[in-house]
């Protein structure tokens, strides 16, 4: 069975990745991870500067799902390259490393900066983390996400993946403007915004007040936009949100996904990757299929 | 090693009015886990309420030929989490995935000659087997090279009232010193457990280690506690997780360092949850 699928430059010997943010530097979930068999990692987003991130509570569990606001709690992007990517590079797998910009400006830095480092394979762009207070979100206007994506892709050689948000009217004209940018694939989709009260107390639960809606609840969401996109937009997409079983992986590659990130699994059943890189082929075989790329986007829609 | 495993369970009984004991079948994890650290558990195949919860090791159940076999865990049911595991039988299934976090100090040297362990709420729960191993009475993962008689361990408990001492008598049978103090005065000192430390420890013999765990202000009072009676203390957090094993960067709490602002959030899954009380930057925390 061929497992492997690109993401335009960018190739992977299989669909499975890892979501930032909820995989940590890797390291720590070796005990319960393969890291060598995942089709890529793509570790928590750094940004120019360290960061504390945001005060605690920082979760809060909802009904299958959760909500956070870490608010890129990280040491910068100097030290992931000088104590995580040795690590990271290491592991026989594809390292995306995921960054965010404050400004328009940070993001090409950043870019630039990883560009001259060996076993970063591509980047991601956070484009829409919704927990860094006074941010700007730089995927809810098409000219200004296609800006920011001509810009990195400018600064480097790598390929480039745009993770996209979900809190907008029109997911279409974002991902066209990405691939206008010159973005080799879109992460569809970061998490939606919410949030979660005690009464009793009559206050927010996270200190935050706002969070990102992560889990199995929102996995519709993330469905239906990937099949929007991938029958409106001629990009790859990696599909990501609230998969949590090998089902929901072939979901969406039939509706699209040329690759997937597990991401609020992982914290719930930290070897669910090894689980579904197992089944894999024979849910891939049981369509009549030899290959993954073959079963991509091959949704039949009603007449 | 740690690992995730689907276990059964063997039994889950009531100790008291919200208090359970769930004893779950994981030789692997039971023959590692030390005293202070936890596991993460939740009911098998489902996904409301979603994440693990993290529960310390109460004991490990053992083999008639003494071979460690099973975990207990004892929680206080709160929430959803708890709630579904409080539903859970013999013959259930969990996933469990540990031994995670560090452990409490037990190796011999003269911090460890007179420990005294201080809980509150269901905060007692890592010192039963805290205990055990400090006299030599259990050994739990590699043996710690202790003899006994070189610790004596005296355990304070404070509750808000009688019916949440369950399973006191689990260390009254250790032979050691035990006091119980309750907000209601419904049993022992009526008051708090800190105020109730603060008496035994100017009474004397003063303690060479204080372990403590429970909620955060009753380990702020600790902690100052130990810093004005000199004795040296560690503090076992509990704070909001996820995953449990480092990868979320949800459960941190400020840890002093050499960083302009003095402090940076540590993991508290995995640089704790126990921690030395002068490691902690408590005021980040009164402040929250």
């Amino acid at each position: 069975m061929d497992l492997s699928v690109a993401l335009g430059r960018l190739s992977l010997a299989n669909p499975i990745l890892v979501a930032s943010g909820t995989f940590g530097y890797a390291k720590e979930a070796a005990p319960f991870v393969d890291l060598g068999r995942l089709g890529g990692i793509v570790p928590k987003t750094v940004t120019s500067l360290p960061r504390a991130g945001n005060r605690p509570p920082r979760i809060v569990e909802t009904a299958s799902g959760m909500l956070n606001s870490i608010g890129l709690d990280n040491d910068g992007i100097d030290h992931f390259i000088e104590h995580h990517v040795p690590y990271l590079s290491r592991q026989g797998t594809r390292l995306i490393a995921n960054v965010a910009g404050k400004t328009e400006d940070e993001f090409p830095s950043l870019v630039a900066k990883l560009d001259l480092v060996a076993g970063v394979d591509a980047i991601e762009l956070n484009l829409s983390c919704p927990n860094v207070s006074g941010g700007i979100d730089f995927a809810t206007k098409p000219e200004v996400t296609e800006r920011v994506i001509r810009r990195c892709y400018e600064s480097t050689g790598k390929p480039i993946l745009a993770k996209l948000t979900p809190n907008v009217t029109d997911i279409l004209s974002i991902a066209d403007a990405a691939r206008q940018g010159g973005a080799d694939a879109v992460t569809l989709i970061n998490t939606l915004v919410g949030t979660a009260i005690d009464w009793r107390k009559r206050r927010p639960i996270l200190s935050n007040v706002v969070g990102g809606l992560s889990g199995p609840a929102i996995k519709p969401i993330a469905l239906r936009m990937v099949m929007m996109v991938a029958r409106k937009v001629a990009i790859p997409i990696v599909g990501v949100g609230g998969i949590s079983t090998l089902d929901d992986v072939m979901e969406f590659l039939i509706a699209g996904a040329s690759a997937v990130q597990l991401g609020t699994v992982n914290f719930f059943d930290p070897s669910s990757s090894m689980r579904m890189l197992d089944d894999l082929p024979t849910a891939v075989a049981s369509l009549g299929a030899s290959s993954v790329q073959e079963v991509i986007g091959t949704l039949e829609w009603p007449r | 090693m740690v690992l995730q495993s689907t276990a059964t369970v063997l039994s889950n009984e009531m100790l008291g009015e919200t208090i359970f004991k769930i004893r779950v079948e994981q030789p692997a994890i039971a023959r590692e886990i030390l005293p202070g650290q936890f596991a993460m558990l939740r009911p098998h195949g489902r996904t409301d309420p979603l994440l693990g919860r993290p529960l310390a090791m109460y004991d490990v159940g053992r083999s008639d030929s003494g071979e460690p076999t099973s975990i207990d865990f004892v929680y206080l049911v709160q929430g959803n989490g708890t709630r579904a595991l409080a539903s859970l039988g013999p013959g259930d299934r969990v996933d469990l995935w540990g031994p995670l976090g560090n452990s409490f100090p037990r190796h011999p040297s003269n911090d460890l000659k007179r420990v005294l362990l201080l809980a509150g709420g269901i905060g007692q729960t890592p010192f039963l087997s805290v205990a055990k191993d400090l006299l030599g009475q259990q050994t739990y993962g590699a043996p710690a090279n202790r003899q006994a008689g070189e610790t004596s361990v005296s355990f304070i408990w404070g509750v808000r009232t009688k019916s949440l001492l369950a399973g006191l008598n689990d260390f009254q049978t250790l032979g050691i010193e035990c006091h119980v103090a309750t907000d209601d005065g419904s049993a022992g000192h009526h008051g708090r457990v800190t105020d109730l430390a603060r008496q035994l420890i100017e009474r004397g013999p003063r303690p060479t280690a204080i372990f403590s765990c429970g909620p955060e202000p009753m380990l702020v009072a600790v902690a100052r506690l130990g810093q004005e009676c000199q004795v040296p203390t560690w503090v076992s957090l509990e704070t909001r997780m996820a995953c449990g094993y480092g990868v979320c960067f949800s459960c941190v709490c400020p840890v002093k360092d050499s960083s302009p602002a003095g402090w940076d959030y540590s993991r508290v899954c995995l640089e704790g949850p126990i921690f030395r009380s002068t490691a902690i930057e408590w005021n980040e925390i009164v402040h929250q």
